[in-house]
């Protein structure tokens, strides 16, 4: 709720209460910030990394559309992004994590308009859990349950305490639940990893694993459900860790009365990739034959999920999406970004607020700085400034409305604090995306 | 970098190092993990630019390329 959203001059202070903070899966909706003007002077409840997020985001001056690296009108940069996206054989559109699930859609559109490729920044995150998740199922919960009823609460290859540092506090392990009166003490936290991270110190069992021996431990684990016998020798061998703290773990999962397994790219980025989840995924149904058992992937940026649903709701598929043949198809490393740049296969491409440039590997990068491309992004990035076309658009949550999912898929409006000078992604989507069908009408026209 | 490697290769914070994989190389400095941290053999590099260097741009089908538990060989550079 609004308490106060009218400013009537740029001293007066107001005051935005449940303001909701992307910057992480956690997606706290519970945010008051103080706004003067076009500056947030405190974000109360935000964590560390929230603070970072609403105190560091003024107005920024810069243009609001770059063409070839110069300044340029919106109108020009939209115009010439459609004619980069419906010349193109091979387009890629990718990102979109960051920004609403409003804009999401058109995207998706566009994508659809041009007969193009789309991809999200799923695909390097949890996209292997995606891929498990349609082999396996997911047996999962609102954070919501995992607050008033989770008993045993594992964590897997993830570090919440850098990466969603409200986790514990407001989900996971400090809080007071219906089934759990006393919070902490009635919850027990095991955490796996090859690292003794920030979190490690939050656990009351911490399991330090070998690298990319996370598919050899959890079929540990999966075997000893089952009461199968497995060799001493070859367990510690293989996980670095004697099988009696792995039975005294699964005697603990089979005694929880609801288990949940957080899990991140601990499992996703190492070897094994989908196998891992998978392995995952599966031991958590077969905690099902003994007790209520979930999992849960962390996600990262404040509305992955939403991209996730979103495609999913438009294409069928989550990510990883080529439309080039009028219906959807589905092939991770074929149609996933990673994969179509590094292979030289993109002609085009608009990235939507998300910086590949900055984190794909060698051969994508140079590929993708060989092609035409469009990019939308709040900041200057490495990926802005190699655009074609480059949009600098208003920041979601802060200036910009919409709705964006939480990590467990709950949908959560945005509250902004100021508006913003530039325009929004999905204004500049749904410029392009009339451009394009006027472009894609003439084609048919002249080849009629 | 863990403690025991960084005494047993002579090297202190802030020390630059070399890394190479089979498909990158990155130099970049060392600091020393917390006492337990990291087991010796193991180390850890935020994500990003850096590390990405040190990825291929094969995803093995699964979109994702490996991130993580790269081998790197380390080469001291004083």
């Amino acid at each position: 709720m609004i308490e106060s959203n009218q400013v009537s001059s740029p001293e007066e202070i107001k005051i935005v209460k449940d303001a909701t903070c992307t910057f992480c899966g956690c997606v706290c909706d519970d945010i008051d910030l103080k706004v003067q003007g076009h500056e947030i002077l405190e974000a109360k409840r935000a964590c560390v990394l929230g603070n970072g997020w609403f105190l560091n985001h003024g107005v920024d001056t810069r243009p609001d559309c770059f063409v070839e690296g110069r300044p340029a009108p919106v109108e020009e940069g939209v115009e010439r992004a459609a004619q980069i996206l419906t010349r193109a054989r091979y387009p890629l559109i990718y990102g979109l994590s960051d920004t609403t699930t409003e804009a999401q859609r058109v995207a998706v559109g566009i994508g659809d308009w041009i007969g193009g490729n789309i991809d999200t920044t799923t695909s390097v995150c949890h996209g292997p859990s995606g891929m498990a998740f349609q082999g396996v199922g997911e047996a999962t919960c609102s954070l919501g349950e995992v607050r008033n009823r989770g008993d045993l609460i594992m964590f897997w290859g993830s570090n919440p305490a850098e990466s969603h540092p409200r986790h514990f506090t407001k989900y996971s392990l400090m809080p007071k639940g219906m089934f759990l009166p006393n919070g902490r003490k009635d919850r027990t936290c095991v955490i796996v990893d090859v690292r003794k991270t920030k979190s490690a110190r939050a656990a009351d069992i911490f399991i330090q694993i070998k690298p990319r021996k996370d598919f050899e431990a959890l079929w540990t684990l999966r075997a000893l459900a089952q009461g199968i016998d497995l060799d001493p020798v070859e367990v510690e061998q293989e996980t670095g860790n004697p099988l009696s703290l792995w039975q005294d773990l699964m005697d603990r999962m089979k005694a929880a009365k609801f288990g949940v397994i957080f899990f991140g790219m601990g499992l996703t980025m190492t070897r094994g990739k989908h196998a891992n989840s998978e392995a995952l995924l599966t031991l958590t149904r077969d905690m099902n034959r003994y007790t209520r058992f979930v999992c849960k992937a962390n996600r990262g940026h404040g509305n992955v999920s939403g991209a996730d649903n979103v495609v999913s709701w438009r294409t069928g598929y989550p990510f990883g999406v080529n439309l080039a043949r009028g219906y959807p198809r589905f092939n991770p490393g074929e149609y996933t970004a990673a994969d179509v740049l590094a292979r030289g296969e993109a002609d085009a491409a608009m990235i939507i607020a998300s910086d590949p440039m900055a984190n794909f590997s060698q051969p994508a990068r140079q590929h993708l700085a060989s092609i035409p491309y469009v990019a939308m992004d709040p900041k200057e990035t490495p990926t802005t400034r190699s655009a074609a076309v480059a949009f600098t658009v208003a920041t979601y949550g802060i200036n910009v409305p919409g709705t964006v999912y939480r990590m467990d898929d709950i949908p959560i409006p945005l509250r902004p604090a100021f508006e913003s000078s530039h325009p929004s992604d999905l204004e500049i989507l749904q410029g392009i995306e009339r451009r394009v069908r006027e472009l894609n009408r003439q084609m048919i026209r002249a080849d009629s | 970098m863990a403690p025991s490697d960084m005494q047993r290769l002579d090297l202190k914070k802030g020390d630059r190092v070399r890394l190479t994989s089979e498909d990158g190389q990155v130099e970049v400095c060392i600091i020393p993990a917390r006492t337990d941290e990291l087991p010796a053999g193991l180390l850890f590099i935020a994500y990003g630019d850096l590390s990405s260097r040190l990825m291929g741009g094969d995803t093995h089908g699964s979109g994702m390329p490996t991130s993580k538990g790269i081998d790197v060989q380390l080469e001291v550079l004083k």
